[in-house]
């Protein structure tokens, strides 16, 4: 079942290291102290937006997709609560982020895709604990976690921009895309 | 001690599921209770990590939000909290839901699972480099840009090398009878106990 790194075509190699790249980034998130335990800093989303300036719309989505249930494999949570909330609030930060890169790229900056990213993953995960956990309580909860999700998504897409800007593999990759799509 | 640390992924895959509709279907806080300790249990003998604190503040987390919402006999109050029979329950029953499908799951589901196709090409790839990022040196605060960048470099250059077999599995015909009786005999006890309860009710 196990393919060869050699016989898989340059994109597959990228995504599955993109993919892989997001897992170990949310492996680093749990070491990082936080001042509260339910703030999450969202670095797993970092290898999403540094790559939108080099994959496809479709390979993006691709990207979320094993983003999602590679996380799900790897943490045994597939078949929990915590893999919908991942599941719905990934891909509603997904097709934000991917949306608005492609539609509005000259307008936004990573800092804004960021923040769109964070407030669809955010708004999506409060219906699911209202509709699926907490009930009405979780309307209760809303507000911290989303100016948490804004302060957290700016830090994030801050360091987004300072990536893209110092990165040598960033730049092989955009070039590569020049060149793939003329 | 971890005599189901081994067991391969297909059969826990599949044992998992058929443990896990009975459970879905639970209603009773004291039986989804009892079975969040066993998966826990079984989860530790399987080699899986168990940390009680995390769980513990999920539960409380829980059970706190539902006390917003009264229900029932009231026990005690205090300024906007107000703890009822019903709330608590509900909270409990909720948050043993979502701990006990938790531990379920990861004794279901693990990375060595075998994908089939296009989909299982590409996951295995994305479990190598996974591996391959994790056991590098530690990232540490100072020029980390440069430390992601020289990592994804290296990997980028890693185009010969064969992807990694997964470990062999063990676990001969009376290890894995003991598992599959161990997770499914209690659970579909307890979902058959409770829908015989009702009916005779």
């Amino acid at each position: 079942m196990t393919k060869r790194i050699s016989s898989a075509t340059e994109t597959e190699r990228l995504l599955a290291l993109l993919a892989a790249l997001c897992m170990f980034l949310s492996l680093i998130e749990y070491l990082i102290p936080k001042p509260l335990p339910f703030i999450r800093l969202g670095l797993a989303n970092l290898p999403i937006l540094i790559s939108l300036s080099f994959l496809s719309v479709r390979e993006s989505f691709l990207l979320v997709l094993l983003k999602i249930f590679g996380q799900g494999l790897v943490n045994g949570t597939l078949f929990s609560y915590i893999f919908l909330f991942s599941l719905g609030g990934s891909l509603a930060a997904g097709f934000l982020m991917i949306t608005a890169y492609h539609a509005l790229k000259d307008y936004i900056s990573l800092l804004g895709v960021s923040i769109l990213g964070a407030l669809g993953n955010n708004l999506i995960q409060i219906l699911l604990a209202r509709q699926i956990i907490f009930g009405k309580a979780a309307l209760l909860m809303a507000p911290p976690f989303l100016i948490a999700g804004l302060l957290t998504s700016s830090l994030l897409g801050l360091f987004a921009i300072r990536f893209t800007e110092s990165s040598e593999w960033v730049r092989r990759h955009q070039q590569s895309f020049r060149e793939r799509t003329g | 001690m971890k005599p189901f640390a081994k067991l391969p992924a297909e059969f826990r895959f599949w044992t998992g599921l058929a443990a896990l509709f009975p459970y879905l279907f639970l209603e009773s806080m004291i039986l989804r209770g009892f079975l969040v300790f066993y998966f826990i249990l079984l989860a530790i003998l399987s080699g899986k990590r168990f940390k009680a604190a995390p769980n513990l503040l999920m539960l409380g987390g829980i059970v706190l939000a539902h006390l917003f919402i009264p229900n029932g006999r009231i026990l005690w109050e205090w300024g906007p909290l107000t703890l009822t029979v019903g709330s608590l329950q509900n909270g409990l029953t909720k948050g043993f839901l979502v701990i006990g499908l938790i531990y379920l799951s990861r004794l279901t589901v693990s990375p060595q699972l075998a994908i089939p196709g296009r989909a299982g090409a590409l996951f295995s790839l994305t479990f190598y480099y996974f591996e391959e990022l994790s056991g590098g040196p530690r990232l540490t605060r100072t020029s980390l840009i440069s430390q992601i960048d020289k990592r994804l470099l290296e990997m980028d250059a890693k185009t010969a090398s064969p992807a990694p077999r997964p470990a062999p599995a063990e676990g001969g015909a009376l290890r894995r009878a003991l598992y599959l009786s161990l997770l499914l005999l209690p659970v579909w006890t307890a979902a058959a106990g409770e829908r015989l309860y009702a009916l005779l009710g």
